[in-house]
């Protein structure tokens, strides 16, 4: 095989498994953003930057984040988007974070407070939250 | 921070704020108190069954602070 055949072979090897690698990244990293919840259409702009931020804080922002900014994020939630499906996906996720080892400060106090957040919220979002008020309810 | 029933609230209100808002985590269910920027409050506890966790705001907006507070009865 001649040299510029080599290298034109070589060429179209890199280039063909650049092209299949960065679809099997980009396909892999949008189910694993789908699987943790932040899926793009949920963090579609709202014309609201509040709210744009607490959707943010809810389903993409780091466990960590999301326990550090809770008394806002669950303030603010009762205040003024009691009704926003997103926003109670992020307080599922203060739940088991509130029932595994993540560090909460408070955290026997926090989760009674949303034990009561989630039976004083609207039936249609809390739905899925009510069976782990037994389980929040035991937190020492 | 743990209070009774019928007791006080004692927070420290920073130098521009000059409000304090209590929840008891019902819906509508919230009592503005007007406070001395710059001191402590007392606030008396709401009459609200033992248990319920009250969540008391400290100023207004963004650079509100927040804090929980759990409301116990001495007669169980």
């Amino acid at each position: 095989m001649s040299s510029r055949r080599a290298f034109l072979l070589a060429g179209a090897t890199f280039v063909a498994g650049s092209a299949l690698g960065g679809a099997c990244g980009y396909s892999l990293a949008a189910s694993a953003g789908k699987e943790a919840g932040g899926g793009d259409a949920d963090l579609a702009t709202s014309g609201d930057a509040e709210l744009d931020e607490l959707r943010r804080l809810a389903v993409k922002a780091p466990i960590e984040e999301l326990v550090q900014r809770r008394l806002f994020f669950v303030t603010t939630l009762v205040n003024a988007y009691r009704e926003d499906q997103v926003l109670w996906r992020g307080v599922g996720r203060l739940c088991d974070a509130v029932l595994s080892s993540v560090e909460v400060p408070d955290r026997r106090l926090f989760s009674r407070f949303l034990v009561q957040l989630i039976e004083n919220g609207p039936p249609g979002q809390t739905q899925q939250l009510t069976p782990r008020c037994a389980e929040l309810r035991l937190v020492k | 921070m743990v209070v009774v029933q019928g007791g006080t609230i004692t927070v420290d209100i920073g130098a521009n704020d000059a409000t304090i808002e209590i929840k008891d985590g019902t819906p509508g269910n919230s009592k503005t108190v007007d406070v001395t920027p710059g001191k402590q409050a007392s606030i008396p506890v709401p009459p609200v069954p033992g248990g319920t966790v009250l969540t008391i705001s400290i100023g207004k907006g963004a650079r509100a602070r927040t804090i929980l507070v759990e409301v116990i009865s001495l007669f169980g």
